[in-house]
């Protein structure tokens, strides 16, 4: 509860300073970092999950004053991990992560989006950690394509001249996923957003 | 001996063109007024789908939507015929036109039209994959930006996407320098780089040569393909064009190395334009598979438009 309080304070005071800007949809280019986590919920895996980092960029089109369409390109090496019977097995798939769908402006520095993303096999995939049986074990991250819902919230920090700088806290839904598997992620992408 | 009986069965299909208006006249007019009926309905149809999605009035512009049933027929000696039927909907939506053309297609068109495939004759035929794609048009300078995920809905739902750059670069009054960088993403196949550094020699109104390099990297098995070589179009009139090529195939496997030299001539004929349009493409192949050895074939495609 406590970090809801703190995220909403946060929220309203960059809303605030930044009242004066009045972007909202806009025909955009956006280039960033992305820091991503795959959340993993085990008893017998009691690793942290480590928090990784890639590369992002993306288009925003607009659609009308509050809706836009976006699309958006990641780089990934995301973690994979199942297991069964006191065995498990942690991969890591190098990824394309494209993910598109649309956008919706409450506010002009505050918007909403809804997304389908697909996961594409960008090289070979990685055991990273394998117990007991666990190489038997078939993990999503050997398919050539998976997919998953992505939902996210963003927030622009500053805006000056068609130029911004966007925050945008993403949470992906996997919903190809086998039996016992982890694979859902949140991610964070800091970025530069261009009108074009 | 084989070579001269394409070549004859070319000139006779150009002598052939001659006796074209009275088949129009004759058996093809009952085909004509269907298909006027069935362009109607389908015309009327993408029109409600235009104002549903826009909410505007119906724009003034033709609708130029188009269905395309096309049969291709292959052979190569020593094998059998084979016959691929294909569906192609190309939709034209006048309100969205600016921003978006919309097209439906039961191939994977990013696989036949992006890849080395494109200017390969004999490669593997198109799986069929029904699905239905986007196409998002920007230019940007002189650079020309699509972007295109595909739906597919055979045999497993799927998306693919397409992103390509292209340029024009003019080098000299009549030869352009046109480079092509694509990157593709497929359910079946993951990721791909496409790049192609074509030049163009317009020598005429009606020829160009085309000098051929292009390259495709699958990144899931690292195989690097390519094409060299060249090729000459002409258009003998507005109906009639022919198509020959010379292309160098190689491929990383198991090293980088030659892999089928094919020379080829093409026939296009759009025989009632706008409604039949065939192809005859014979060509001849040194694989190495069958160490260099050469192997006749002969492609066929004919295509029925609404």
């Amino acid at each position: 509860m406590n970090f809801v309080k703190q995220f909403c304070t946060f929220t309203i005071i960059l809303i605030s300073i930044n009242s004066q800007a009045n972007t909202g949809p806009a025909p955009s280019l956006i280039v960033g970092a992305i820091s991503y986590v795959t959340h993993i919920d085990s008893n017998q895996f009691d690793k942290q999950s480590p928090v990784q980092s890639g590369f992002a960029f993306g288009v925003e089109g607009k659609y009308s004053p509050q809706h836009a369409l976006q699309a958006d390109f990641q780089f990934l090496n995301k973690l994979y991990f199942r297991e069964d019977a006191g065995n498990y097995r942690l991969q890591k798939k190098p990824q394309v992560y494209i993910n598109i769908g649309y956008r919706f402006y409450l506010i002009p520095q505050l918007s909403f989006g809804l997304g389908l993303a697909a996961a594409y096999l960008n090289g070979s995939v990685k055991d990273i950690s394998v117990n007991g049986t666990g190489a038997s074990l078939e993990t999503t991250a050997s398919d050539i394509t998976n997919y998953s819902l992505d939902s996210s919230i963003q927030l622009q920090l500053f805006e000056s001249n068609n130029k911004s700088l966007i925050i945008d806290y993403r949470y992906s839904f996997g919903f190809t996923l086998k039996e016992n598997e982890d694979l859902n992620h949140s991610a964070l992408l800091l970025a530069y957003k261009v009108m074009l | 001996m084989k070579i001269l009986i394409f070549s004859l069965l070319i000139v006779s299909l150009v002598y052939a063109n001659t006796e074209e208006d009275k088949l129009k006249k004759t058996a093809l007019k009952p085909l004509v007024k269907q298909r006027q009926e069935i362009k109607h309905q389908i015309d009327s149809f993408t029109t409600g789908i235009d104002q549903f999605l826009t909410g505007r009035e119906f724009s003034n512009r033709p609708n130029r939507t188009k269905l395309t049933i096309s049969n291709q027929f292959n052979f190569k000696e020593a094998g059998e015929v084979e016959y691929q039927p294909l569906v192609n909907v190309d939709l034209h939506l006048p309100n969205l036109e600016k921003l978006i053309q919309v097209k439906l297609s039961s191939y994977d068109v990013a696989e036949r039209n992006e890849g080395v495939d494109k200017n390969r004759i004999e490669e593997k035929s198109s799986e069929e994959s029904f699905g239905t794609s986007v196409n998002f048009f920007k230019e940007i300078n002189k650079f020309k930006l699509q972007f295109r995920p595909r739906l597919e809905f055979s045999p497993v739902v799927g998306i693919s996407y397409l992103l390509k750059f292209s340029l024009k670069q003019a080098i000299s009054q009549r030869i352009f320098f046109e480079p092509t960088l694509s990157f593709l993403a497929q359910p079946d196949d993951g990721t791909s780089q496409y790049t192609s550094l074509n030049i163009v020699n317009y020598v005429s109104r009606k020829s160009k040569f085309t000098f051929i390099n292009e390259w495709e990297y699958q990144n899931i098995d690292h195989t690097l393909q390519a094409n060299n070589g060249f090729s000459i179009s002409n258009d003998y009139n507005s109906r009639i064009s022919f198509l020959h090529m010379l292309i160098f195939e190689s491929n990383n496997r198991p090293t980088y190395n030659l892999d089928n030299i094919v020379l080829s001539t093409g026939y296009f004929h759009k025989l009632y334009k706008g409604i039949i349009h065939y192809s005859l493409r014979p060509y001849v192949s040194f694989a190495r598979e069958y160490e260099f050895r050469q192997k006749f074939g002969v492609q066929f495609h004919l295509n029925l438009i609404f």
